[in-house]
């Protein structure tokens, strides 16, 4: 029974933990529209002061413990130290600022491309990096396309760490030449 | 042993230390020696009985306060132990000088203030031997440096403080409330989150 206490408070604290703590580096969608919240527990009423890097925009919370923050406009690649927040408490004593590493993720897929190919041509399997990813289009079925009559755009999404990226190629599609009936001159 | 006795009552008769016995209450009590900036305190003290020798009289309670505290503030005054009979009424004073030679001025404290004219130096102190509690509430500074959170309270007589000129109870001895300082430790912040 004690061994099952001991396991189950492990267990607990293992959530809890793992609720609290931000990977650092913070990763944040390359591109992304959507705001990102950063908090940091807090330790009286005091001053905080969050700084970010010039290409992202705080756009609430300054001087409290939580801000929200857009990194649309930044580019890919890892921003060192690229949030800090610093605090000092009403009788004008600062606390050692804490700052967070954010990498602006992207990946670019690229397909191998396919075609041209005659109307209605045989199906090919289609081939990106990284795998793993998502097709999509006119004429596709899972990782194969089969080819119809006209062009078609294939896209191809490939989606980690929550970040998702696509790229597309056209397949082109030639008409199948038809031969008019023989004539006796 | 018979000079350790002539030499006790001879000091008692030039200097007699009249103060009855003393105590305090501090609310809340501090944490290892120390209270954080900003933060507030009842201080409540309590003395119980004085001697009056030479019929001096209490006179008043004279703080003495650390550079830490920002604010001393009055709450509750000691009752009158005279009685309605004798008159007079215990005053908080930021300074008070006495009639009595030397003069001294001390304050801030509460005195005992026999002739209601606002001036408790000018006149005896509050006759008879009970036990006399006031509370005062004081503010810490904001400071992140360690200073001087001292409290004491020193009793003195009217041969002292006020217009009598016995110098029996001349003797005045400070009780030291508290004697920490203000809490310096600097705030720790914690991890950022990404929400």
């Amino acid at each position: 029974m004690k061994q099952l206490l001991f396991i189950a408070t492990m267990l607990i604290s293992s959530i809890a933990w793992s609720q609290l703590t931000t990977t650092n580096p913070d990763t944040v969608c390359y591109q992304t529209a959507a705001l990102s919240t950063y908090t940091v527990p807090s330790v009286g009423a005091g001053t905080y002061t969050w700084t970010v890097p010039a290409c992202a925009t705080l756009t609430a919370g300054q001087g409290t413990n939580s801000i929200q923050v857009n990194w649309s406009a930044c580019p890919a690649g890892l921003i060192p130290n690229a949030i800090t927040v610093s605090y000092t408490s009403a009788a004008g004593c600062p606390a050692t600022p804490v700052t967070l590493n954010v990498l602006i993720y992207q990946v670019v897929p690229v397909i191998t491309p396919v075609g041209p190919f005659c109307a209605n041509a045989p199906c090919v399997t289609l081939a990106a990096n990284p795998t793993g990813g998502v097709w999509s289009g006119t004429g596709v079925s899972g990782n194969q396309f089969c080819p119809g009559i006209t062009n078609a755009l294939i896209t191809y999404t490939y989606t980690q760490s929550g970040c998702t990226f696509s790229a597309n190629t056209g397949a082109v599609i030639n008409p199948v030449p038809v031969l008019s009936p023989i004539q006796h001159n | 042993m018979r000079l350790v006795i002539f030499i006790l009552l001879f000091c008692g008769y030039i200097h007699s230390q009249c103060n009855g016995i003393q105590s305090f209450t501090l609310t809340p009590p501090p944490v290892a020696g120390t209270y954080l900036p900003g933060q507030t305190v009842t201080a409540c003290y309590t003395m119980t009985g004085y001697t009056q020798a030479g019929t001096n009289w209490i006179e008043g309670f004279d703080l003495t306060l650390g550079a830490g505290w920002a604010t001393v503030t009055p709450q509750t005054a000691p009752a009158n132990c005279g009685g309605n009979g004798t008159g007079g009424q215990w005053v908080w004073k930021t300074t008070v000088t006495s009639t009595t030679t030397p003069i001294t001025t001390v304050g801030p404290g509460y005195f005992f203030d026999l002739t209601v004219d606002g001036n408790p130096g000018n006149d005896f102190g509050d006759a008879g031997s009970c036990v006399w509690t006031f509370c005062v509430t004081l503010t810490v500074a904001n400071a992140c440096t360690p200073q001087s959170l001292l409290l004491q309270v020193t009793p003195g007589s009217d041969g002292l403080w006020g217009s009598y000129t016995n110098t029996n109870c001349d003797l005045a001895t400070p009780f030291t409330v508290f004697n920490g300082t203000i809490n310096t430790t600097p705030p720790v912040l914690g991890a950022i989150q990404h929400n």
